[in-house]
């Protein structure tokens, strides 16, 4: 699940590349941290790198009789941690595209992007969620490997879809539009493969757990500050997309003199209506408007998307105790959460 | 076929030619234009020959891409443009789409024979040793020298494990195949946790930290 070299140029080369930078230098740190507290285990980095490095080589049956390779990096989040995860994927990259022409060199801060942060990263906060809801190993390290997928999926078909959108010339189609392109090229090639990380990542994880508990309580070094980073970015990433999305609209009805095909002012003709109306046409019937629209009733989408945050910031709040521990009650109050 | 050490870029110091792939993929990348790419492509080829790389390992450099690169120029065939070129059923190919994708494909060949051309003439130690003099951080250079060191025996590993399992009929079906392949995966994972420990306890038995 790479990103080709030579795909990416101009401003989304040095975006992702700047941000594949610091995702890297957020791993190294932890890396360096690492190696701190516990010297002894210094090679484990390395063995571990190289055990990235395999798994994304491993064959997963996929159609009938055809194999593809997992990411290998929700696995690795779980079991190091999401900034190291990240980091080993990133080094992994740099050998893959030396020994296998691979991904490459100027996409590497995508691919650090999509299968380090979304992969790694990704994999280990759902891991954590999991877990943290009482799933047993198997199913939380399942879920891990399955949405850390998805995750890697959605970030690299934003990068392509962005880079298309707005910095090729001559765009077919809006950012939503090359998204949904690119995701459903993506869902019957990537699902099955999604569907065999997910149970390869959480049967080898349910293995290691039942022969040598001590390895997964060894290597279990979370930090507060790491899932913090890593949920700001995503937040961060999500309001980006938002606002730029809005934008691309904002323009595409001003240069039609703010009338969209459809004649509705400042209404979004996108990939939806295109294929919608090649759909009803090669049915034999007439493409109307949506029953329900909720472009046309002003901001209530954007009252959705507000209230569908407040509900999951609840829910998260709600959950905090489960998520970090209950704070540690002392003669003089609570003090450090126990985890 | 033995390859001699002053041959071509052989010889050639391996910073300059890190620092000279980075220049050449950042040329690459920041002045898309064919005719660039074409240049780049070319000079890594004959970089190559003049360093007497066996063919098949060049080849190899511009083949592995391949598979990844034409549904990249297909997607901008079809995705990008306003000049209909040819019609395929529903799908319409643009003129302006193909020709960018075709420049895509000229950036992914120049890219990969610039790594190709890095790494067929240097010995990964040196490359390693480069790195560590552009002030990469120790911890990532040792990182990258143990992985390329034992990426190969842990593939090892997992090939016998997964013929002997395969020998048993654990591969099966789909079903058993994914089973398999964790229980696999699991196994590798503990054999190099293990393997570092040792790894750790030999280094510190010889003095070192």
């Amino acid at each position: 699940m790479h990103i080709s070299e030579g795909i990416l140029t101009g401003p989304s080369f040095w975006a992702t590349t700047v941000a594949g930078a610091a995702v890297m230098a957020w791993g190294v740190r932890d890396m360096k941290c690492f190696i701190k507290e516990q010297p002894e285990r210094k090679p484990l980095l390395g063995m571990a790198g190289a055990f990235i490095f395999l798994v994304s080589l491993i064959p997963i049956p996929a159609y009938m009789g055809t194999c593809s390779h997992p990411c290998g990096t929700p696995l690795a989040g779980i079991l190091l941690g999401p900034g190291i995860g990240a980091a080993l994927a990133g080094l992994s990259l740099v050998l893959q595209a030396l020994l296998f022409a691979h991904g490459g060199f100027a996409t590497l801060g995508a691919n650090i992007l999509s299968l380090g942060l979304g992969g790694a990263a990704g994999g280990w906060l759902f891991f954590k969620l999991g877990r943290r809801l009482g799933l047993p190993l198997l199913a939380a390290a399942g879920l891990g490997g399955l949405l850390g997928d998805i995750l890697t999926y959605i970030i690299s078909g934003s990068i392509l879809g962005g880079h298309l959108a707005f910095f090729s010339p001559q765009p077919q189609y809006s950012f939503a539009g090359y998204l949904a392109v690119i995701m459903a090229a993506y869902v019957p090639v990537q699902l099955p493969i999604a569907l065999g990380e997910m149970a390869v990542t959480g049967i080898a994880v349910r293995s290691i757990g039942r022969q040598r508990p001590e390895v997964l309580e060894a290597l279990r070094v979370v930090s507060k500050v790491t899932l913090a980073i890593v949920l700001v970015f995503g937040m961060a990433v999500s309001v980006l997309s938002l606002s730029s999305e809005a934008r691309a609209s904002s323009s595409v009805s001003v240069a039609e003199g703010g009338k969209s095909k459809a004649g509705k002012p400042g209404a979004y003709a996108g990939m939806d209506e295109k294929v919608n109306e090649a759909m009803a046409e090669s049915a034999g019937a007439a493409a109307h408007d949506p029953f329900i629209n909720l472009e046309d009733k002003g901001d209530v989408w954007n009252a959705m998307l507000l209230a569908g945050g407040g509900l999951a910031g609840f829910i998260i709040g709600r959950s905090w105790h489960l998520l970090f521990g209950r704070a540690k009650e002392t003669p003089n109050g609570p003090t450090h959460p126990v985890s | 076929m033995a390859i001699s050490r002053r041959s071509g870029l052989h010889g050639m110091d391996a910073r300059l030619k890190l620092a000279l792939v980075i220049v050449a993929v950042l040329f690459n990348v920041v002045l898309p234009d064919y005719r660039l790419s074409l240049g780049l492509l070319l000079t890594a080829w004959i970089g190559m020959a003049a360093s007497r790389t066996p063919f098949r390992f060049m080849a190899w450099f511009v083949l592995a891409p391949v598979w990844a690169t034409l549904p990249v120029v297909f997607g901008l065939a079809v995705g990008l443009g306003q000049t209909p070129l040819i019609k395929i059923g529903h799908l319409t190919v643009y003129h302006e789409g193909l020709a960018q994708g075709g420049q895509a494909a000229l950036r992914v060949l120049a890219d990969t024979s610039w790594a190709g051309l890095l790494f067929l003439t240097t010995p990964f130690t040196e490359i390693l040793a480069a790195l560590r003099w552009f002030r990469v951080p120790d911890v990532v250079v040792d990182t990258l020298g143990f992985m390329y060191r034992y990426v190969f025996l842990l593939w090892e590993e997992f090939h016998a494990m997964r013929v002997s399992a395969s020998a048993r009929g654990g591969l099966l079906g789909w079903r058993r195949e994914w089973h398999t392949t964790g229980v696999i995966t699991a196994q590798v994972f503990l054999r190099a946790y293990d393997r570092a420990q040792r790894i750790q306890q030999a280094v510190q038995a010889r003095g070192g930290v």
